[in-house]
This record gives C-alpha cells, structure tokens and sequence, in this order.
C-alpha cells in the first residue's frame, strides 16, 4: 500500500498514455485523468476533499489573467486574416518563384518567417498556429512533403522562446537569480544556430531528395514575375511585420500589445485588399476563436494534471531519483541535461523548470567548469541557455510536444498526426546536436552578454 | 493602560479561537503554498527559513512544507486557496489581498509610512495585530506577521528626475497604493507582466519601473538599461510578510503548536531584518561598479507625493470602513509615537 | 432516439450562441489593445483598467467557447490509432469517453468555479491594483459559465452517440460519427 501511494505520480502517466491514444480529446483526457487520481487520492485518505478547488485557481490565475496570453488569440487572428484575404498566400508563392531554384525555397522562408515571430512574442501557441495557418496549406499546395512542412513550421515556430522576448528566460533567471537581461543575449546565439542548422538541414535533404519539395515545374506562364508582382506580394506584409516589430523596437508597445496592432493591421490590408466584407470577419473571427479555444482548452486540462501531478509528491519523486548525483560539475550538468530532456517527452517547460530549478539552483549555481568556460562569472547564463534549448525540444517530442498539439489543430484535416510526429523527428535531433555544440564551445551563448557587460 | 484596552476591545474574537484550541492535537502535516520563488532573496527564502525552523523546533512535530509558487497555487490565489481549505497554509504578504480586503494593505506596507520597528511596535503593542487577526478571521484565515523587510529602493529611471513635474507624464511600471500616487501626480503607472518589463524598459515602453531592495533589484539587470536609481522608497519603508492559514487547521492546532508556530515566525522577522539591512551595501557597491548612478529624492518631490499619497489615503479611508479603521489605530499610534522619536533618536 | 437528437442539436444551438457571440471578444480585444497603446503614447492615459480588459477578453473568448468547440469537434485528439477503428467503436470510444473522464471533469470544475466566483461575488472583490477595475466575479463568472456550457455540449454529443450506436439507420446516419466515417470513405 505504501508503496503504491508512493509511485501514484508514476501511475498517472501510466493511465494517461494509452487513454491518449483512444482518439478522445487530448484536454478532456488530461483534465478527467488528474480529477480521477485526485478523487482516489481522496478516497486514500490523501487527500482532503477542497483541493481540488486549486484547479480553478490555477484556470484564473493561470491562464485567464495572464496578459502575456493575449498574444495567442491575437496572432492567430492575424494569421487567419492574412490567409483568408490572400495576403499570405501571394507573398509565400511570389517566394516559391523567387527561390524556385533553391531547393525547398519554401521552407527555409518559413524558417526565417519563426525567426522574425521569435522577436514578436514568446508564445509557442501563437508563432506556432499563426506559421501553420499561413504556411502549411500552401507548402502543401506546392505538393510540399507533409512530415517536411510540418516539422520545419513546428521548429521554427519554437524558436520564440529562446529569443527575447521570452517569458521561460525570466521565470529561469529568476529562479537561478541571475539577470533576465543576461540570459535574453545570451540566448541569441545559440537560437541563431539552431535557424541555421534548420536551413542546412532542409537544403541538405531536399537537395538529395527534391521530391520533398518540389520546384515549379511550370514557372507559371500566365503570371511572369515581374517586380510589379514582387512589389505588390511583398509590400502588404513587409508593411505589416514592420509595424509589428516597429512598434514593439520604437518603444511604442510591450511585445503582447504588438500582436493586437499586428491583428488591426492584418484586418486593414484585407480591407485595402478589398477582401473584407462582413461574412470574412465573421469567419476569421469565429475561426481564431475556436483554435484559441482548443489552445486554452489544452492549457486547463494540462494544469488540472499536472496539478494533482504535484499534490501527489510527483516532484519529490524526481528530485529523490536524481539526488544520488555525484558532485563532479560535468555529472551534474550532463545528468540534469538528459533529465530535462526525458522530461520533455511529458511536462510542459513550466513544469520541468519548477521540478528542476528551485531544488538544484543552489548546485548549479555553484558549478565550476574551470577553463571550459571563458567567462566563469556567467557559468550560469551558459547552464540556463542549454536548459532552455532543452526545454525548447521539450514543445517537440511526443507524445506531448505541445507545439505538435497547436499545430494539428490548426492544421488542415488531412494532415495527421502521425505525419507530424514523424516530421519532427529530424528536428529534435537537430535541437540535440546543437544542444552538444553549446556544451563544447560555451562562447556561442556567452560571447555576447560578455560584449555588453564589459 | 492603553495597550490593554485595546487589545480588550479588539480581541475578543481571537481569544475565542485560542480557547477552542485542543490541549492534545496530533502531528501536523502541512503544506504551504508561496508567492515568491524560495531563491528570491529573503522574500522567498524566508519561507524557506521559517519551513526549516518549525521543523526543527517542533522536533518534527510540526511539518509545513514549502512549495514553490505555481507548484500547487499560482502566486497571487493564495488567499482564496487558505480561506476556502483546500490548502493549509501560505506564504505571502498583505498587501496582494487589496482585490478582496482593501484594509490589508495596510499591513503590508505604507506610503510614507512606519520602519521596520514602529511598524512592529504598531503591530505587537498599538492594536495592529488585534485589527488584522480579526480582519482575517472573518474570512476563514488566521494569519501570523512572519517577516518584514527594511526600506526598498524607489525604482529605476532612464532620465534623471529632479522635480514632480518632470514624473508627470512619465510611464513607470508600478503596483499597489504607490501606483494609485503616481496616477494622483500626473505619472502613469503601467500593468507590465514581469517577462515583459525588461525589455519595455529597454526599448522605452515605460520610463522606469519600481522593484525591490538592491540586493534583490541587482539580480533583474534593471542596471544594464536604466542608470538612475531612487532612493527612498516612499512607497515602502518597511513591508510585512505573512504566514496564512486556514482558520479551522489553526484551530484543531494544541496551544504548544500554535506558540511553535509564533516562536519560529518570531525568530524569522528578526532574521528577514538582519539579513535585510545586512545585505543592501555589498549590492550597492557591486552596482556602483556596474555605473549605476544613486540619485536621493528632493525633498520638494518627496513632499509631492507625501500631500498626493494623503489625498489618496483620505479617498480609500472614506470608501472602506475596515480600511478607516486600520487606518486611524495606525495614525493615532502613529501620532502618539511621535513624541518618542522625535527625541529618542541621534539625528545627524 | 428521435427525440435525444433533436434535443442534441437544440444543445448544439444554444451553446453556439454563447461561443460566437464571445468570438467578437477577439475584435473587441484588438481594439483595447490598439486604444491603449495609443492613448498611453500620445495621452499618457494610466492604462492599469484598459490592460486588464484585455485578458477580460481574453477569458472571455475561451470560456465561452469550451462547449461550442466540443460540438465543433476543435478539440485536438490523436487519431494515431483511432482511426483504424470502425465508427462503432470510435462511438463508443466516444461514449465511454464522456461518462468517465469528461463529465466528471466537468462536473467537478463545475461545482469548484461556483464556489471560486461565489466567494469573489460575497467580497464584492475588485483589482489588486487600485487603479484596476471593479468587479472581478463577472470574469470568474465566465468560467463557471463556460464549464457548464461545456458540459451541455458533452451531454448533446454523448446523446448522439447512443443514436448512431442504437438508433435506426436514418438518424444515425445524421450524426458526426456516420458522417465523418462517410467523408473518410469518399476522399
Ligand atoms: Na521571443
Ligand atoms: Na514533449
């Protein structure tokens, strides 16, 4: 019986990951899961019987009250507005004839599209749907390889949350007491690696493979591209992404206010395009919200799990697993690396770091990696880049990559899941690679802050 | 004389829980719930401290263990989390509960208000612990002062101020009754969630910010953006943090139990005070070489938002009756302390 | 049967109506954020209410749509092994879905909301902030508004899967579950 209380954490996981694979909403499953441990918990003796009421707290306090969210429904907007009124469309087809000669031209635009959302928002949710509803149809159109379009708009939509501004960076440095300043240049590099080793990945293989993104064949006849028609694909939404992050690098508006001019902006070119009525605002808008809604709806269901998650000492169950950890920094720091990663594979980054970090600050902060690392007063900046790039991969792996989730619901139906998981998977070694690179040369994530501190 | 009436007039409600207190109460198993990240210097990790003092003292008699904020309850829901049960205990500070209690803010910290000692002396020897037992107690909570931090810093600026006319206008990311004066002077003060305030003080979306003591002020890298750093904080000289528990759990608790839990929150505020005061000078150093410029209020400016803040106290005084009457035991206290410092005390 | 999927759709309705009308949250919500952003530039208007009407908005555009996305089917699922399955089965899935994990879910945040918001609606609770807005129960309202809405979706999609699965062939053959299959079998 002890023993059974003990590894109850363990059991949930146990529980859940067939009950996901039924095909019943991922939310519901989360939600009905945590709420039936809690009740057994209960019925142990566990538990007493208001706890639960902390779900709702968590809900409001969460995930209704939080400003930075607003971005999500926001972008999306955004993003159905472009796609609806064709903004999107002719831009990312004026790029197909501009880069028809570079293999999978399509898909490193799509990767410098993430880099350019990265400095907007540091909402998974957001870059990741808004790429999707931009993007995916017309990589697909093009006859874009399924698992390449979707792994490439999932990366790149991650990358968010290694640029500034990123919410996981601050909740970090606050945790390991460092400054949020330091960590946002230090995250630079290393996010500006991983867009380059996402452009050499996918020219790599379409290059051997270019079927997975195939050329025009016909560099369509009735429209020659002419710089009338680069002008008039491009103009519209270089005007918007420059008002976007214009207002945010002009002062003019915190990145969250962005997404709402971004949004307004969105709704004017349509207007300009003449394909504003009544009815396209109406869709547009009932649209974003069902596809916020399935976002929130996974947000609540997560906090509901790993809620009961907590309350059944699931944390202390990890931090005792790994608190056998020999004192040696290179121990220390390679174990919380691949613990980080194995978490992955179930928590979100919220979770992974209040497991994590709280309990190991005061190790890690003590770390000493003598020559390794060229600027030993920022040994820490350099551990909180890797677990950030870690936890970056985290919104990959599956089963619960929830960059994987916001994109299947945003995602035409025909593409499926299991075409997403496969996608993905190149990339998350690609995140593992770089994730080593960082650990070899420290001064691709510290050699900025350092510029700037001197 | 005086002391004792007060405590006849306002304790009566407080006496009542203590006397149903059991004689023979079973080991305590908490949990407590915290606003603040136990690595957040002193905020945080003197509910950390107090966690591991109980512990030790009780003999283990008395576990309150501390959870990390979000763990179980996200920061700010605490109250409602205590009051309703589904969590035994918290850590906090008053002022967070302004939304339900307005009075409590006035336990948490005041403009232009008391230090760390009269502060004190309101609360143990002035009526103050009595009001805010009672507060509490109509909510289900009974809560117990357990640490309290000295002067924070005024904030961070891009621009030297020199006069209250060169606030107005100015965009300055603020929270609280000290928010409410700078509305009252012409200042804006923004709502910017914490991931966000460094880069909107980077790129000029605000003009200052307001955040904590140094030692705690120098870990956010404000000083890589705004150069200009204000002192005092008029806005809190002294700032009280909390112990909430639920009324009924405090109450099943044996007398023994509940002076444990007072004695380890006794030893937790002179702690917080000590490490407050002792830690300040170092950071202020370390962010002097850093080319952080101290800049000290005017005292026409001071002057300024002292008449603004009485403004503000005296609305806030007229549409909370709680709120009026934690307000005037404070001031008359307040008032008769006067007598004391104003000779009592070397001046320079 | 024929009268669980009238009923069904008459739920089907009705959550609707909440879910699109708290759709215009999101036009609304563009236009605080541009109006503050504005204001503060050119009027340094103290913006403290305008920002928190911005999450309002966005609680309110979620909340009130938890129900209408069930009975739009926007909820993600993994179809990974599901969709091998016969519709019978991906019904019963479906059934045996709602009775065991989502209606008690709901049942559950339901009855911890109506408390959450009471208690919010007792303290005549408003912002923190003394600059912030009145009236914090109308937004927690939301949620216990929003639950229930979900729940009604749960209980109209649960109806239409008892007819699909023991219904005659002309009305199984208008819910979702014969439909979707249809549509799989025609692309
Ligand atoms: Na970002
Ligand atoms: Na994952």
């Amino acid at each position: 019986m002890e023993s059974l209380i003990d590894i109850l954490p363990l059991l949930m996981f146990v529980v859940l990951t067939p009950l996901l694979f039924t095909g019943f909403p991922v939310a519901f499953i989360l939600g009905g899961v945590g709420l039936g441990f809690w009740l057994l918990a209960v019925a142990l003796g566990l538990e007493n019987g208001e706890s639960f009421y902390l779900v709702i707290s968590r809900i409001y306090g969460g995930v209704v009250t939080k400003l930075v969210l607003v971005a999500i429904p926001m972008f999306i907007f955004m993003g159905s507005m472009l796609e609806r009124s064709g903004v999107a469309r002719d831009l990312l087809n004026t790029l197909q004839i501009l880069t028809r000669r570079v293999p999978g031209g399509l898909a490193l635009s799509v990767t410098v599209l993430g880099v350019i959302m990265a400095a907007t928002t540091g909402i998974i949710g957001a870059s990741v749907v808004m790429m999707t509803l931009l993007a995916l149809p017309v990589m697909l159109e093009n006859r874009y390889e399924p698992s390449l379009a979707t792994g490439t708009i999932a990366a790149a939509g991650t990358l968010g949350i290694l640029l500034p501004p990123s919410i996981m960076l601050v909740v970090m440095a606050d945790l390991l007491s460092t400054s949020a300043g330091t960590l946002f240049m230090a995250a630079i590099g290393p996010a500006m690696l991983l867009a380059v080793m996402y452009m050499a990945y996918i020219l790599l293989r379409t290059w051997l493979n270019p079927s997975l993104a195939p050329p025009l064949e016909k560099p369509t006849d009735e429209t020659p591209l002419t710089v009338g028609l680069i002008i008039k694909s491009f103009l519209p939404p270089v005007v918007l992404i420059l008002a976007v992050l214009g207002s945010i690098f002009a002062g003019f508006a915190t990145p969250t206010e962005a997404s709402g001019i971004g949004a307004l902006g969105a709704t004017l070119l349509a207007l300009i395009n003449k394909s504003l009525s009544l009815k396209t605002l109406k869709e547009v808008t009932e649209q974003s919200a069902l596809t916020s809604t399935m976002i929130f709806g996974l947000f609540i269901g997560a906090t509901a799990f790993s809620y009961v998650f907590a309350l059944l000492g699931g944390h202390d169950l990890i931090v005792h697993a790994l608190d056998s950890m020999g004192a040696d920094a290179w121990t220390v720091l390679i174990l919380l690396m691949i613990t980080v990663f194995l978490l992955g594979f179930f928590f979100d980054w919220i979770e992974i770091t209040l497991i994590i970090l709280p309990v190991f600050a005061p190790i890690i902060t003590a770390l000493d990696f003598g020559t390794h690392v060229p600027y030993p007063e920022l040994t820490v900046a350099w551990f909180a880049v890797m677990m950030a790039v870690n936890l970056q991969t985290s919104f990959l792996t599956p089963p619960f990559g929830f960059a994987l989730f916001y994109m299947k619901g945003a995602a035409p139906k025909s593409i499926s899941l299991g075409s997403i998981y496969k996608g993905i998977i190149p990339f998350v070694l690609i995140q593992l690679l770089g994730l080593l690179i960082l650990l070899l040369w420290p001064e691709l994530a510290l050699w900025l802050p350092a510029q700037s501190a001197s | 004389l005086t002391l004792a009436a007060c405590s006849q007039e306002t304790g009566t409600k407080s006496s009542v829980s203590d006397q149903t207190a059991t004689t023979e109460a079973a080991p305590v198993r908490w949990r407590m719930t915290s606003t603040y990240p136990s690595t957040l210097a002193i905020l945080g990790s003197m509910g950390k401290r107090f966690s591991e003092e109980i512990d030790t003292l009780s003999n283990g008699d008395v576990t309150i263990e501390f959870f990390e904020p979000g763990v179980l309850a996200p920061p700010f829901e605490i109250f409602d989390a205590v009051s309703y049960g589904a969590i035994e205990a918290g850590w906090s500070t008053p002022g967070y509960w302004a939304g339900k209690v307005p009075a409590l803010q006035l336990f948490s910290s005041v403009p232009f208000g008391p230090l760390a000692p009269e502060y004190l002396a309101w609360m143990d020897y002035g009526g103050g612990k009595e009001l805010f037992e009672d507060i509490y107690h109509k909510h289900g909570i009974h809560s117990v002062i357990c640490g309290v931090i000295p002067p924070e810093s005024s904030g961070w600026f891009k621009e030297e101020i020199h006069t209250l006319e060169d606030l107005k206008g100015k965009k300055i990311r603020f929270f609280g009754l000290g928010g409410k004066v700078l509305e009252e002077i012409g200042a804006s003060p923004q709502l910017i969630s914490g991931g966000e305030i460094y880069q909107a003080l980077e790129l000029g979306t605000i003009d200052g910010t307001e955040f904590s003591m140094p030692a705690v002020d120098l870990n956010m890298g404000f000083y890589q953006i705004a150069k200009h750093y204000y002192f005092p904080g008029w806005h809190q000289q002294a700032t009280f943090f909390e112990l909430m528990i639920n009324l009924e759990k405090w109450q099943t608790l044996s007398p023994h139990q509940q002076t444990l839990i007072e004695t380890a929150c006794s030893t937790n505020v002179r702690y917080s005070l000590s490490m407050g005061e002792a830690m300040q000078a170092e950071a202020m150093a370390e962010l002097e070489k850093k080319g952080v410029q101290f800049h000290t209020w005017s005292p026409e400016v001071l002057d300024g938002l002292r008449t603004a803040w009485e403004k503000v106290a005296a609305d806030l005084r007229a549409k909370d009756p709680e709120f009026a009457r934690a307000w005037d035991s404070l001031q008359s206290f307040r008032e008769k302390y006067k007598a004391w410092s104003d000779r009592g005390f070397l001046k320079d | 049967m024929g009268f669980l999927l009238k009923f069904s759709h008459t739920i089907d309705r009705f959550v609707s109506i909440f879910g699109k009308a708290g759709a215009w949250g999101l036009i609304l919500m563009m236009l605080v954020i541009v109006a503050d952003v504005l204001l503060r530039h050119w009027f340094v208007i103290g913006s403290t209410q305008l920002q928190e009407l911005e999450w309002h908005f966005h609680g309110i555009v979620f909340l009130l749509g938890l129900g209408w996305a069930y009975s739009q089917n926007a909820h993600v699922r993994i179809e990974l092994v599901s969709e091998r399955l016969s519709p019978r089965a991906q019904a019963w899935i479906e059934v045996f879905g709602i009775l065991l994990l989502l209606l008690p879910y709901v049942t559950a945040l339901y009855l911890f909301s109506a408390d959450y918001a009471a208690i919010s609606l007792e303290y005549n609770e408003g912002s923190a902030s003394p600059n912030g807005l009145p009236a914090r129960y109308v937004i927690k309202y939301c949620i216990v508004l929003g639950v229930f809405l979900l729940g009604l979706s749960a209980i109209s999609r649960l109806f239409k899967a008892i007819v699909y699965l023991f219904g005659p062939e002309v009305l199984a053959a208008q819910t979702p579950f014969k439909i979707a299959h249809q549509q799989e079998g025609a692309s």
